[in-house]
């Protein structure tokens, strides 16, 4: 029997919140069950909910660019499948960018949940395996051509059926991951916090009814839709337009420009990509889930935040992105760093475009990168094969009111650096021999932009490294008069030289800041410059008072300070 | 026959608002041995399976559904001009 009476705001709020938990609950298992840092430590990941119209119920606060392109990974795994090929018991794989995952290392699990005999709708996650099969350890090639060399591509598969592990699945995945073990402990983390949602959305079941649970989440999509075109309709209609660029794609060194124009009309938003660059040779280009999940965030940033995140907050926006353009290339491109450099950039366009009409809601460029720093090789304490995916936080921009962030991990991650104790623990390749704020790597504002940071490396034992960076060769950008942040970049030192050089220079890469398969030996040194955020705001209007206090902690020297704020001690 | 590709903006055909809502429903069969990749002419969306198929003289679109049909018929062209100038350059 449907539901028909309208719910009480506290059932339905307590409905709400349940779901949410439900999906943070799945994180903190993965978090405390998997078997690599990037899962433990840095949490990459997200967990969802969907209906069987593939409509998002609820998710967890966790990786931004990764909740919206689940939307498209789900969708796409039910159409190609049919609601038909799911029995109980059923987990579903799936990683292929050219099917809607965001890039070849996120891998999504599905499992149907029933009830009753009945498909109630589906638990879902996402999490970045560190190794997945790419032609380089730790995934992110920096200069591969294709997506082939990105992993092994994985469309929608069972890898359990009706409860039973498809061992032939697991054979195939197991035997082209450089680590298995650790993929098969990922996989089984991800497999329990699938579990764990089943169990809780059975409870919830059985305590509400599947009638009054699923009127609920009609009702929660229909307020969430509502509550967000209320806040788009307080964006003063207009057509915006903003430009940036990806800077080089690893095989050339031309430069990737991005044009959008933003359409406020009412209580939608259209962001038109047309005019972008055609797709990069190289893996920087952006599937068009990656490209929709950038507008998704940034909107979400600049609106209420207690709106509830299912598939009604959405709804008010479109996304255009021509296929063969560097926001929504065509197979089979690379794609890796789409995913982690195209997508924050995206979203920093969306408020750059903004800067006039909502300036108290915008924020300047973030760093813009995820710095990604691949490396592996062969543990000389036990001969096993090692891989990391290791990335860095970055200075945010400034906005009004606040000084950006300073080196936390991109708009669009969300999530943790590992830290020093566990990176020279579990990978035996490197010690860590600083690690710090960059002063004055912020761009000069109002409101400053966040630090940037430094790590330098001492090489231990022979180990093969990649890199997918940028912001090498361009600024982060202030708005509303703010200054720019400072680039980043990766240089080398090697064993007998005193000066740092770039891999180009040392090794004969094509791009500075994106290359793959570098072997360094003992005693070489890596130095990664993570870039600091861009500025809000007029730098003379900076409060006195902060800039005393951004000289006395470092974050600002004298000097800058007076050519920078016009400041005299 | 299968739809255009449209990455130089809205160079597809136009279509009417009636056109738009009289096109059908397509669901192929998928294949892994000769796979075809789609995209609804309006967003440039990949498109899984089923898709909305308006045709235009002897020529077809695909769309991810029936509102996005529409919205091509009565969306402007992109103010965006193809081949900016270069930040860098």
């Amino acid at each position: 029997m449907i539901n028909t009476r309208p719910l009480d705001p506290v059932t339905l709020t307590v409905i709400d919140n349940y779901l949410t938990s439900t999906c943070r609950d799945m994180g903190v298992t993965m978090m405390k069950t998997s078997y690599s840092p990037i899962f433990n430590e840095s949490l990459d990941f997200s967990c969802v909910i969907f209906d069987t119209q593939g409509q998002m119920l609820a998710q967890a606060e966790f990786c931004p660019s990764q909740i919206g392109t689940i939307k498209f990974t789900v969708t796409w795994t039910l159409d190609e499948l049919g609601l038909d090929a799911f029995e109980p018991g059923d987990v579903v794989l799936h990683n292929d960018p050219y099917r809607g995952s965001g890039h070849v290392p996120e891998h999504m699990m599905l499992k149907p949940v029933f009830f009753q005999g009945k498909l109630f709708g589906f638990v879902a996650n996402v999490a970045h395996m560190s190794e997945p099969g790419a032609k380089t350890p730790g995934g992110l090639s920096g200069d591969a051509t294709e997506v082939f060399q990105e992993g092994l591509l994985l469309p929608p598969v069972k890898i359990k059926s009706r409860g039973q592990d498809n061992d032939d699945i697991w054979k195939i995945i197991l035997a082209n991951h450089r680590t298995p073990k650790v993929t098969y402990g990922d996989f089984r983390a991800m497999m329990a916090s699938l579990d764990l949602a089943e169990g809780r959305i059975h409870e919830l079941l059985e305590a509400y009814g599947s009638s009054t649970i699923t009127s609920a989440c009609d009702e929660l999509i229909e307020i969430a839709e509502r509550r967000m075109r209320a806040e788009i309709g307080a964006i003063p209609n207009g057509v915006y337009t903003f430009e940036d660029v990806i800077e080089d794609d690893g095989i050339t060194d031309r430069s990737y420009p991005i044009w959008l124009t933003l359409t406020v009309l009412d209580e939608e938003i259209v962001a038109d990509f047309t005019g972008s660059a055609p797709q990069a040779i190289g893996p920087v280009n952006a599937i068009y889930a990656v490209t929709a999940s950038a507008v998704y965030n940034a909107v979400l940033h600049l609106t209420d935040p207690t709106i509830p995140r299912n598939e009604g907050c959405y709804r008010p926006i479109t996304v255009i992105a021509p296929p063969g353009t560097i926001v929504n290339c065509t197979f089979p491109a690379p794609v890796a760093g789409g995913n982690t450099e195209t997508s924050p950039r995206i979203t920093d366009m969306i408020f750059g475009a903004l800067q006039h009409a909502i300036p108290d809601r915008v924020v300047a460029a973030c760093g813009g990168t995820s710095s990604p720093f691949l490396f592996g090789g062969t543990d000389p304490r036990n001969g096993e094969l090692y891989a990391h995916f290791h990335f860095e936080g970055v200075g945010w921009g400034g906005r009004k009111g606040a000084d950006g962030n300073d080196m936390v991990v991109t708009i669009n991650g969300n999530c943790r650096n590992t830290p020093i104790e566990v990176f020279e623990t579990r990978y035996p390749a490197f010690l860590i021999e600083s690690y710090r704020l960059l002063p004055d790597s912020g761009g000069a504002g109002e409101y400053r932009g966040g630090l940037g940071g430094e790590r330098l490396l001492t090489v231990t034992s022979e180990v093969t490294v990649s890199a997918l960076l940028n912001r090498m060769l361009a600024d982060p950008w202030g708005v509303l008069q703010g200054g720019n942040g400072a680039r980043g970049g990766i240089w080398v030192k090697r064993v007998g030289h005193r000066e740092w050089a770039t891999f180009v220079d040392a090794f004969g890469t094509l791009s500075p800041s994106k290359f793959s398969g570098i072997r360094l030996k003992p005693g070489d040194q890596v130095r990664l410059v993570m870039p600091g955020g861009g500025g809000y705001g007029d730098p003379r209007q900076r409060d006195r008072a902060r800039i005393a206090h951004d000289i006395s902690e470092g974050f600002v020297t004298s000097e800058r300070a007076h050519a920078d704020y016009g400041y005299a001690e | 026959m299968s739809a255009e590709l449209n990455h130089a903006g809205r160079e597809s055909p136009a279509i009417t608002e009636e056109q738009a809502r009289e096109g059908e429903w397509i669901m192929p069969t998928v294949s892994y041995i000769n796979p075809e990749r789609r995209f609804c002419a309006f967003t440039g969306r990949p498109i899984a399976r089923r898709f909305w198929q308006v045709t235009v003289g002897e020529r077809s679109l695909s769309f991810s559904d029936p509102a996005a049909a529409l919205r091509y018929a009565t969306y402007p062209k992109s103010s965006a001009k193809p081949g900016i100038q270069d930040p860098l350059s």
